[in-house]
């Protein structure tokens, strides 16, 4: 109860915090609140993207390109999970990512598997799984202790599964033929069935990133991220919530992970490394923290920069992906949607006639 | 007991060539509490070079490769630091990033120009011939590191612990405001550690060429085995990147007769049970205060 009333008491701060609006935007705002609460509306608004695309275009390499992104993206909010609401930056959720489709493809490559319901749950759980016992180990650290250690446990992953023959099946060329025989009732695994598959585990991702940062879990997790100690003196147990929001964060991450061995039929070693992560770290940064949109914004520009470099410049592209990532260093914790986003709310402001109020766009507060 | 001689010999060897790229490592960490990815393609770049000199004039080119390295890794460092970390303030997620972003843009460079194929080292005549150590023959290169190792160790350890500019640093290593407060120019310190750690990892580079070969693969490998020291001796903490350093080339060295299929895994796990019995490493301090 007491923590309901704290929730709400953010919310009228945050409100009293925006600029004041004139008469018929107030409706409007509050109607925009509602829909933003909502936790069906992210996933629903996704779907229908999706449908929009698919409508537009059969084009298999768009498609192709779509899935990238969605994965990307939703391992974008893996990351935000951790520093967005927690404040752990974490460099190894490729860790997680590579172990949900490293577990798909040995079930189906060696356990003879071909249920894709069956697979998938099993893929995720693993992934879970190893969340929660890698949590075990790494929240003994915190601040850049934490980035190291994350990173240390992806590039393991890494090492193993490309030097080791375990199962006969990991080397640098990873597990092909990733596939089944079909999705369910009787739906064929083909190009647009693979799609669909994607686009439901990019919804089913956005969806728990809804649910959860409309929990009192997620209000908590900010105030462990803000204050530890008062935290714990308030009575809550801080470490038991970080270790939750780190296996939530692995099973997000791990959906991502199935979406691109979904969608690839292939996983490969680098797939746990270091480049997955920092990709996910870089989507988060442009994407901005606590924001899905944002996610989405900061994948597709990541994919896209990386597919048309690597076109224009066979050989040099990775330079072009280099100054990405420095230029996007620069836009601090708030990304292109939060500058976005005040640059909207001073737009408001000035048609309010109210101007001056706006809220300051900032450099951003990066840590 | 042979297989002794040799193993302590390449262990160390390997041990201090560690120590030599985690040195400039852990007093960068420790100095801007954030994490430089770009440390290990320095490493790399060094190689590159030195390989296209030693080949070009044997081993006067040799010699003269361990300055342009460590010039080279100096000038690219100073660069980075101005132009984008600095002005970025070293907060953490942003430097990391970025810090990612010229290493990307480093590794493409040295493919551009030397290829993207592994190559093996160009070993100047110098460091060609072998001696005998308790009746094992000990090939030279690999003295080589430990006395390149003790040389630069030294004039580390001589630095930080014996002058004025070394105190400087562990002063604003333990307490950059109250550094700051007392007079200590922490930028100049900053700019000036950064350098001298990016100099001794492309010297590093100039010699590792000769025992591990090329591979522009290598920054990113060489930059986690560094960070596995730095982590293991506690962050800032010369002394315990040195012991750190030496543990793994042994562990490294004996592994490769004793268990030679998990020698890869070896660093890692040797990581993971120091984290989990002291998590500010060996010699390290608990930091309380958050980045």
């Amino acid at each position: 109860m007491m923590v309901r009333t704290r929730m709400t008491a953010v919310r009228e701060t945050q409100a009293e915090s925006r600029p004041p609006a004139a008469a018929w935007v107030r409706p409007v705002t509050a109607m925009r609140a509602r829909v933003e609460d909502n936790v069906l509306v992210g996933a629903l608004a996704l779907i229908v993207g999706l449908l929009a695309v698919r409508a537009v275009t059969a084009n298999g390499l768009v498609l192709t390109l779509v899935e990238e992104i969605l994965a990307l993206a939703v391992l974008g909010l893996s990351v935000d999970l951790l520093d967005g609401y927690a404040g752990l930056v974490s460099l190894g959720q490729g860790a997680f990512y590579g172990a949900s489709g490293y577990v798909a493809g040995l079930l189906i490559a060696k356990a003879g598997m071909g249920n894709f319901i069956a697979v998938s749950l099993i893929a995720l759980a693993a992934a879970a799984a190893l969340a929660a016992v890698v949590a075990l180990g790494v929240l003994r650290t915190s601040w850049i202790y934490f980035i190291l250690v994350t990173f240390a446990v992806g590039q393991l992953l890494d090492t193993v599964t490309g030097q080791y023959a375990i199962f006969q099946v990991f080397g640098v060329q990873g597990i092909s033929g990733i596939g089944f025989g079909q999705v369910v009732g009787g739906v064929p695994w083909s190009s647009d069935g693979i799609y669909w598959v994607v686009g439901v585990l990019a919804a089913l991702a956005f969806l728990i990133v809804s649910v959860f940062r409309n929990s009192t879990f997620a209000y908590r997790l900010q105030g462990t991220r803000d204050a530890p100690v008062r935290m714990s003196l308030l009575g809550y147990n801080v470490w038991g919530l970080r270790w939750r929001v780190f296996v939530l964060a692995g099973l997000v991450a791990g959906i991502a992970g199935l979406m691109t061995a979904y969608s690839q039929g292939l996983v490969i070693p680098d797939n746990f490394g270091v480049t997955t992560s920092a990709e996910a770290l870089i989507v988060m940064m442009i994407g901005g923290q606590r924001r899905r949109l944002g996610a989405l914004v900061g994948a597709a520009i990541v994919v896209l920069v990386q597919y048309y470099a690597q076109r224009a410049l066979p050989v040099s592209w990775p330079i072009v992906l280099g100054v990405l990532y420095i230029v996007m260093a620069f836009l601090g914790s708030r990304g292109l949607a939060g500058g976005a986003s005040s640059l909207w709310n001073r737009a408001r402001a000035e048609l309010a006639g109210s101007g001056g109020t706006a809220t300051p766009t900032g450099g951003g507060d990066g840590k | 007991m042979s297989l002794f001689v040799s193993g302590a010999v390449n262990g160390t060897s390997y041990g201090f060539l560690l120590f030599l790229v985690a040195s400039g490592l852990t007093l960068s960490l420790g100095l801007m509490r954030t994490l430089n990815v770009a440390h290990g393609a320095l490493f790399m770049l060094g190689g590159y070079i030195s390989s296209t000199l030693t080949a070009a004039w044997g081993s006067a080119g040799f010699i003269v490769s361990l300055l342009a390295a460590g010039a080279a890794a100096a000038v690219v460092s100073l660069i980075m630091q101005v132009a984008v970390l600095e002005r970025l303030r070293y907060t953490l997620v942003a430097t990391v990033l970025a810090t990612f972003g010229v290493l990307t843009i480093v590794q493409t460079a040295v493919q551009l120009l030397w290829g993207s194929q592994p190559r093996s080292g160009a070993i100047p005549g110098l460091l060609g011939g072998a001696v005998s150590i308790a009746g094992e023959r000990t090939p030279v290169m690999e003295l080589a590191a430990v006395g390149l190792g003790v040389i630069l160790g030294a004039a580390v350890w001589y630095l930080t612990a014996r002058t004025r500019t070394g105190l400087m640093v562990t002063a604003s290593i333990d307490d950059g405001d109250i550094a700051a407060s007392l007079g200590v120019n922490v930028n100049a310190v900053m700019r000036g550690t950064f350098m001298a750690g990016s100099a001794l990892a492309g010297i590093a580079g100039a010699y590792g060429q000769t025992v591990m070969g090329l591979n522009t693969q290598e920054g990113l490998n060489i930059l986690l085995l560094a960070l596995i020291v730095v982590v293991i001796g506690g962050i800032g903490s010369l002394a315990g990147a040195f012991i750190a350093a030496l543990a793994l080339g042994w562990l490294n060295s004996f592994g490769v007769t004793a268990f030679p299929s998990l020698v890869s895994v070896v660093p890692y796990v040797a990581l993971i049970f120091v984290l989990v019995v002291r998590p500010s490493g060996l010699l390290g301090r608990a930091r309380t205060r958050a980045a």
